[in-house]
């Protein structure tokens, strides 16, 4: 035979069993025949001849056993063997199918949880070698709030000047730009592109030319997406002559990005840099991302230690603006995941608990199927199979089971795929597409297997322990391997148990902080709070006062209106982001500046959205331009910048211009956790007057107002759009949108763990209710009443759900920790939800048990007594 | 058969079994049978390690079987050897030779 023969032939054995065994057979027979002959022919008589030739050959079956197994892949015909007995069993036990199910269920949401985890972080980015690509932030080595922050245009020409790491660096920054269709302005999503950033990230435009470096200096051209280019001119592939008006100006088109590029984020149009804008000249002023392309042969660390040494010369030599601070590089792909990372663990952990919690109910149903079995086990070992070949077999069998479920599982996965896939990306950066790919297929493969070894091995751990002569001189039923198989099925439960209370305080953590974001404790309903965010365009409006100016004359026409109760404007209504500018305070003018938010407000703007005021006045139409500079601050910088006094006169600013407290508001979100709070001031939108949004109150339904509003922007500016409004509460919602996401599906996940686990601890005391019926006759026979029993029941599955209970205390009180940040303004150890969370566990836990216990007492002890 | 011997034999019974096919093909019976009146009826290999020893020799590539007619008209199964298995008699004579010279040398001396 040659090699290849010699490989297959145990398969072709394993195939051909039958024609080869009948060979064997038939050979061996014939050896016995020969041996016959042979005797006659020595002079025996017939009979002896067969006789003593049967006796010199010896066992034929034994050979033949000998035989087969050099035949070689005995194992394989061992283990279809062994899956056909399980599925025999399976069949014949209905009660399977729920640890099917709920092993189903636990895989179908790992591979879920996987699937996304593999499109966010195992997919490359959608551009040649995106390993390469990195992005550059400027990093604060003092502030902690400015560990990364955007870099100024000065710094990125001297980066892209002195570095040596990069084929390509390029910088970009957003921008608001207004396009005119025909009569009407239109806002649009648009960057400013430095030359190089298409040609780092590998893109070529589809039809045209990109962009190059003379464009920043000259301007006047522009690159479309797709989608606008398609919306403008149709499927026209000739560029010449092409030309937008954006910001007023006339530009030409220069070319068309292919459709699904969306670098930076969804983006219809790309803008050279406008080289001779003041911002673009100022080293201090943080403008845009720098992404950049290593060349080959560079990492990450080294173009790292080349930006540390280049960022100490620029410090150096420009110690105003650059002194303390550094550069860090890191992956484009990190950059581009860092918002939805945190939660990655998070969810995985949560769904690898529910598989865990799974497992424990099928490795509970396996157990106690198994002391059914003792008996016929006993027999087999003592017959003489190995612990391995019954070991074998228990595996065989779980493996089975496990494969069922996670094909079940896989196939709910794929089915609703477009369900949760399309829930979750929202919350995904675009590149990411959810898709069943190889990587999904290996990990059920991976995830079937080991949970099929994991639940296989609590019962087969049992079979290595226990002694078949114990077991059949006992008959089965009441063997002394029955306690450590009691202990073993608690201990399991008592996991289920914790594991789902640490689902559960997570969701509780999780919902918590939703609420805290849904709430601020505003002093007005925000459903009847109107919020626009008008983006004046600044061709029209160059100048702040007449962007002032057009608001004052808003504001004041929709006071007269009887359906307004309060009117206002600010920079912006955003419960979270903001600007921040370092300030210091004149008594202390030794300390560092610190970082504050601030938000320029019209008087009436806390009055509208019902923030109330604390401490001293709100601004009024005096505090003008030219008066003296004054500004409102929120209670936590109260607190934080003046510990103990009064803030009123106090003054604080920047350099040259101080400006005084005049009045302390309450905090926009007050309540919360103090790392979640943050110290705001408010200038007099007179003296500042970077103003965008209107706030609008209105005694009633806000979706009548809103066509009115748009009127009276049109009756003063005709080319004005139309722009989007949302109620306050909607605001708020979008806000919290993605601690929303969370807070459902760890509640979700908590919910199912906590099934899982109420019916792993209900089957558990079933159970053991089951195997002692004949106890709990006697206990009646005795005297013991109904309740009594009932409550015996009881203190059992009480004690268990009481260790489970303290267990995942204590695992909460550890994993809880890593939450952090995705629970805004809730401690991760919240007391609260810490003392009223782990009732509800023992609460669901007790009426899983109640069950069992009320059939226990419904025991007739009369019956119960005679059987054994 | 004693214990011992046929743990010895096993390993050189694959020895036994090429050098009797070097006479010719024969079946299973017939190689016994030669084996036994070779050694002057000293060795006699059992089936139950013949045939395990024969199938794993033919798995190996050193024989090869096919169905035959013996002498008194009963169907058979031939072993003959392959040209592999010839060399490989040639390996494990050789091997057997030193084997045994080495043993010889320890027990012949007093």
């Amino acid at each position: 035979m040659n090699w290849w023969q010699k490989l297959l032939s145990p398969l072709l054995a394993l195939f051909r069993k039958e024609a080869l065994d009948a060979d064997m057979e038939q050979e061996l027979h014939s050896h016995l025949e020969l041996q016959m002959q042979a005797n006659l022919e020595s002079g025996m008589q017939p009979k002896e001849a067969k006789r003593a030739a049967a006796c010199q050959f010896g066992s034929v079956e034994a050979v033949k056993e000998i035989c087969r197994d050099q035949r070689g892949l005995l194992w394989l015909e061992q283990l279809l063997q062994d899956l056909r007995y399980g599925a025999r069993m399976l069949r014949k036990n209905p009660g399977f199918t729920v640890g099917v199910a709920t092993l189903a269920l636990g895989i179908g949401v790992n591979t879920a949880i996987f699937s996304i985890i593999s499109a966010v972080v195992l997919q490359p980015l959608p551009y040649p070698d995106s390993e390469r690509l990195v992005e550059l932030n400027q990093s604060s080595r003092t502030d902690p709030a400015l560990a990364e922050y955007a870099v100024s245009a000065p710094n990125y020409r001297d980066w892209r000047a002195l570095s040596r790491s990069f084929s390509h660096v390029g910088i970009d920054f957003y921008s608001d730009f207004s396009l005119t269709e025909g009569e009407q302005l239109r806002p649009v999503r648009g960057w400013y592109l430095s030359s190089e950033v298409l040609p780092a990230l590998g893109v070529r435009p589809m039809l045209g030319r990109a962009l190059i470096e003379e464009d920043e200096t000259a301007g006047g051209v522009a690159l479309l997406g797709y989608n606008l280019w398609h919306r403008l001119f149709g499927s026209e592939t000739n560029l010449t002559g092409k030309s937008i008006v954006v910001n007023d100006q006339r530009v030409q088109v220069a070319g068309v990005m292919p459709a699904g590029f969306n670098f930076p984020a969804a983006t219809e149009l790309w803008l050279p840099l406008p080289a001779s804008k003041k911002e673009f000249q100022d080293r201090g002023w943080p403008l845009g991302h720098v992404v950049g392309r290593l060349r080959p042969g560079v990492s990450i660390a080294q173009a790292q230690s080349e930006m540390d040494l280049i960022a100490r010369q620029l410090a150096a030599q420009y110690p105003k603006e650059d002194k303390g601070i550094g550069i860090r590089v890191a992956s484009l792909h990190s950059k581009l995941i860092a918002g939805v990372r945190p939660v990655l663990p998070i969810l995985f952990g949560a769904a690898a608990f529910i598989l865990l919690i799974a497992c424990a109910n099928l490795a509970n149903l396996l157990l106690s199927r198994n002391l059914a079995r003792q008996k016929e086990l006993a027999i087999r070992a003592a017959v003489g199979a190995g612990n391995g070949r019954l070991i074998r077999q228990l595996l065989a069998e779980s493996l089975l089971l496990s494969f069922l479920g996670t094909a079940a599982g896989f196939i709910a996965v794929i089915w609703s795929r477009s369900l949760w896939a399309g829930l979750a990306g929202r919350q995904l950066p675009r590149f990411a597409v959810i898709k069943i790919d190889s990587t999904v297929w290996w990990f059920a493969l991976g995830v079937a297997i080991f949970t099929g070894l994991l639940c296989g091995l609590v019962p087969a751990w049992r079979i290595w322990r226990a002694d078949p002569h114990d077991t059949l001189k006992q008959g089965g039923q009441r063997s002394t391997t029955a306690g450590s198989s009691a202990r073993l099925r608690s201990g399991l439960v008592v996991t289920q148990l914790a594991l789902a209370l640490v689902l559960l305080i997570g969701a509780g953590l999780a919902l918590k902080s939703v609420y805290y974001l849904l709430h601020p404790g505003l002093q007005v309903d925000p459903r009847k709070v109107l919020v626009m965010d008008l983006h004046l365009p600044k061709a029209r409006y160059p100048e702040d006062t007449q962007r002032l100016e057009f608001f004052e004359h808003l504001i004041t026409r929709l006071q007269t209106w009887p359906t307004v109760e309060a009117a206002g404007a600010a920079s912006f209504v955003a419960f979270g982001s903001g600007m921040s500018m370092p300030i210091t305070l004149e008594e202390r003018p030794e300390e560092p500046p610190r970082r504050t938010f601030s938000c320029d407000v019209s008087p009436d703007f806390f009055k509208t959205i019902g923030v109330p005021l604390l401490r001293g006045r709100e601004l009024t139409a005096q505090d003008r331009k030219g008066a003296p500079l004054v500004a409102v601050i929120n209670e936590t910088m109260a607190r934080r910048y003046w510990p103990g006094e009064n803030p009123i006169g106090k003054r604080f600013g920047s350099s040259d211009h101080w400006t005084t407290v005049v009045g302390v508001v309450r905090d926009l979100r007050p309540g919360g956790v103090e790392s979640s709070r943050r110290a705001e001031y408010y200038p007099s939108w007179y003296q500042q007057s970077f103003i965008n949004t209107l706030v609008v109150r209105t005694a009633v339904d806000p979706a009548k107002l809103i066509p009115q509003i748009q009127d009276a922007l049109q009756q003063m500016d005709k080319t004005f759009p139309p722009q989007d409004v949302e109620t306050l509460d909607h605001l708020l919602g979008d806000v919290a949108s993605e601690n929303r996401t969370l807070g459902i599906l760890l509640t979700f996940f908590a919910g199912l763990a906590l099934t899982l686990a109420v019916v792993g601890i209900y089957g558990v005391i079933a159970y053991t209710v089951s195997q002692r019926t004949h106890e709990f006759g006697v206990r009646m026979a005795l005297g013991a009443r109904k309740a009594d029993v009932v409550m015996l029941v009881l203190k059992w599955g009480g004690r268990l759900a009481l260790i489970g209970t303290a267990l995942g205390l204590v695992l909460a009180w550890s994993f809880t920790r890593v939450m952090g940040r995705l629970i805004e303004g809730v401690s991760p150890r919240d007391a609260t939800i810490f003392v009223i969370v782990p009732w509800v566990l023992l609460g669901f836990a007790l009426i899983g048990c109640y069950f069992p216990a009320y059939r226990a007492s419904g025991v007739d002890p009369m019956s119960s007594l005679r059987n054994e | 058969m004693s214990e011992e011997k046929m743990d010895l034999l096993q390993g050189t019974l694959d020895l036994l079994i090429l050098k009797a096919l070097k006479l010719g093909p024969m079946h299973g019976f017939g190689i016994s049978v030669l084996i036994r009146q070779m050694s002057e009826d000293v060795l006699r290999v059992e089936q139950g390690s013949l045939y395990p020893a024969l199938y794993r020799l033919e798995r190996q590539g050193w024989i090869s079987a096919e169905w035959g007619v013996s002498d008194n008209n009963r169907k058979a199964r031939f072993y003959k050897l392959t040209p592999a298995g010839r060399k490989q008699l040639v390996q494990e004579t050789s091997n057997w030779e030193r084997l045994s010279r080495a043993i010889n040398l320890i027990v012949k001396t007093a």
